[in-house]
């Protein structure tokens, strides 16, 4: 027996082991469970045994609970209650909206909502992340906006608060400066959406206008991504921006005279961009004769890191893919909604963009006449190609030969474009939308074996009658479910993003 | 087939493959980081699980010791409960107390598919039901004043998903 003690090793697993034997890889969640477990298992009355869950599992079980479910688990006991406050930060978000967006019916005035909203705001103790915060409907005035303004921008909530959407009706250049300089404070917040719509002294809210521009600022050191809508601040300088969505109205006074970001200016406006790798324009127009096109070629300059534009226009013409191209050698992703299409070879302005591997195309207009060519386009990289409602010439896909993601739509030419698809050696994932007479697919559709995944998206309908399965799938012998769907959207965020 | 030597809480040895004792997170770092060579006249013992759990735990290993290695997705939606394989089912019909041993025993020794199937059926357990039928689901006593469940509703009623 002497022996077999020096011998045989002993691992306890237990917490000094732990602590010792495994200080990197070992889960520190689990490390604390252990502790708990202990301590529960001496103490765990045998009358309640889901009791002896440390908080830990309780937060895996409610992963899997959706939030009506979450919310009678909350009403159980105080222990469950606690449990579910600290999980509920992280996954869910606290939305304060002055319409009861739930209950369209609902009769409660807005000022009435206002009051209970900022009631359970002081009293509350869970740590809510994510805010949502919107007074645009309902008329009140400082009195009841001041309420959820000195609460939400109190300084513990200025250390918490991660991700914060903002939709503000204003009536004041002095409530624009209280919240400027809260957003200035918070020290977590990593991204930021904000509207801030006029309110006239009546009440009536004014969308649209560029009112409050002059004075906003906004600066903040963490933030990572901006999103502004109704409004373009006079001041943007937060350093780890690498995200900016706006709506850019490009005329002489808005952006002309002003948006240029000449740093060491004086005067007008300022917004450090230089860092920005993600831009979105989701619509830019111009009120005046002014050439958009070389608005944006200026705008484009300050941000030599661009990696992904999207861009929205009422037409984006020919010349401007020539500057973007010109613009964002970088650029990886682009995406692009209006496309206006005088020549069928437009597309190969984007030859400069040796390093782009997505690319989205959203309702071009004019494809019918011309439909949108890849001959003699070199994009040697270009992976991921997404269609809405924009017409390919599909003979010149096999310009593109390292496409691995396609999502088309096939109309009436369908039978065109399919047999084209074996040309496109590396395609993995192929998303069809709309295909016409779905019910004979298997009969045009060529034999795809280097596809993984196949998605059809079709209305609910057509997809109910839709039964020949199996004689697709025989086509298809290295897609292991052919995934229908009738939401559209589902799978666009892994293209190209959303607009 | 090499083994190891598991010992339960209660003292009793299992010699088991090392192949399914692998299925252990926290096994397999202990074999790896402290270099313990198979066939080593070793005992490893798990002082937080018992006998009974520790046989039902190696059951379902050998039962899922081909089973590809799960993949996280951070979906930030809720995740499925539905497919639970029949097998599984079978294997978790057993009282609450059961339950939720097996459910410390898969998190202590760090088996991800034990632990997700073992959560799902929990919380399979709790979906749909008011907050009485849940008390009456798992015996646990409301020790809310009405005035403090009140509060609770009014927290909630501005929580929402993302």
């Amino acid at each position: 027996t002497i022996r077999r003690e020096s011998t045989a090793r002993k691992y306890w697993l237990n917490v000094n082991c732990v602590e010792t034997a495994f200080p990197i890889k070992y889960d520190p969640r689990r490390l604390l469970s252990v502790l708990e477990e202990r301590r529960k298992m001496e103490s765990s009355s045998s009358e309640c045994p889901i009791d002896s869950l440390p908080p830990e599992i309780m937060h895996i079980i409610f992963d899997f609970l959706d939030l009506e479910t979450l919310k009678s688990v909350s009403l159980t006991c105080h222990r469950w209650e606690r449990i579910f406050a600290k999980y509920c930060t992280s996954r869910f978000k606290l939305c304060i909206d002055t319409k009861d967006r739930k209950n369209p019916d609902s009769t409660e005035p807005p000022t009435k909502r206002l009051q209970r909203a900022t009631k359970m705001l002081q009293r509350t103790q869970r740590v809510y992340r994510h805010v949502h915060l919107s007074l645009m409907y309902g008329r009140f005035g400082p009195k009841h906006t001041n309420g959820v303004f000195s609460t939400i921008f109190a300084p513990h909530w200025l250390q918490q608060l991660v991700v914060l959407d903002l939709n503000l009706a204003l009536d004041s250049e002095h409530m624009v400066t209280e919240v400027s300089d809260a957003i200035a404070k918070m020290s977590c917040l990593q991204e930021l959406s904000a509207t801030f719509c006029h309110k006239r002294p009546d009440g009536t809210i004014f969308i649209g206008g560029k009112y409050f521009c002059q004075f906003t600022k906004l600066t903040n050191p963490s933030l990572h991504k901006l999103k502004v809508r109704c409004l373009l601040p006079a001041l943007i300088d937060c350093p780890n921006m690498r995200s900016l969505d706006v709506n850019l109205e490009l005329n002489k006074k808005s952006i002309a005279d002003k948006i240029y970001l000449r740093h060491n200016e004086q005067e007008g406006t300022l917004w450090r961009v230089e860092q920005v790798e993600e831009l979105v324009i989701d619509r830019l127009t111009s009120d005046d004769d002014l050439d958009v096109t070389e608005y944006l070629r200026q705008f484009l300059q300050h941000m030599p890191h661009l990696k992904s534009l999207r861009l929205g226009a009422f037409d984006v013409p020919d010349k401007m893919l020539q500057v973007i191209a010109d613009s964002c050698p970088r650029l990886e992703e682009l995406a692009l909604k209006y496309l206006k299409v005088d020549d069928p070879d437009i597309l190969r302005h984007l030859s400069k963009l040796t390093q782009l591997r997505n690319l989205g195309v959203w309702y071009a207009l004019g494809t019918h006449d011309h439909p949108l060519s890849f001959a003699g386009v070199k994009l040697p990289r270009l992976e991921k190609l997404y269609n809405n409602e924009a017409i390919f010439d599909f003979q010149s896909l096999a310009c593109i030969p390292s496409v691995k993601w396609c999502k088309i739509s096939p109309n009436d030419l369908a039978n065109i474009l399919l047999a084209e698809l074996p040309k496109m050696p590396a395609l993995e994932m192929l998303v069809l939308e709309d295909v016409f007479k779905l019910p004979d697919l298997h009969t045009f559709l060529p034999p795809l074996p280097q596809l993984k995944r196949l998605v059809i998206y079709h209305k609910k309908e057509i997809l109910q009658q839709y039964h020949n399965t199996a004689e697709l799938a025989k086509l298809v012998p290295n897609v292991k479910r052919i995934e229908m769907s009738e939401n559209k959207y589902r799978y666009q965020y892994d293209f190209v993003g959303i607009f | 087939m090499p083994t190891i030597k598991l010992q339960s809480s209660d003292g009793e040895i299992f010699d088991t493959d090392v192949q399914i004792a692998k299925c252990s997170g926290t096994i397999k770092t202990m074999l790896e980081d402290l270099g313990m060579d198979e066939g080593d006249d070793e005992v490893v013992p798990l002082p937080n699980v018992n006998s009974a759990i520790l046989r039902k735990v190696l059951q379902w290993a050998t039962f899922h010791k081909d089973d590809p290695i799960p993949v996280e997705d951070d979906d930030s939606k809720e995740k499925r409960t539905d497919d639970i394989s029949s097998w599984d089912a079978d294997f978790l019909k057993v009282d609450q107390g059961t339950l939720f041993e097996l459910i410390l025993a898969a998190n202590y020794l760090d088996i991800k598919g034990l632990l997700d199937v073992t959560c799902k059926t929990v919380a399979n357990m709790i979906k749909g039901k008011t907050p009485e039928e849940i008390r009456k689901t798992f015996n646990i006593k409301n020790d809310f004043t009405p005035a403090e469940e009140e509060q609770v509703r009014k927290e909630n009623e501005w929580c929402e998903e993302k």
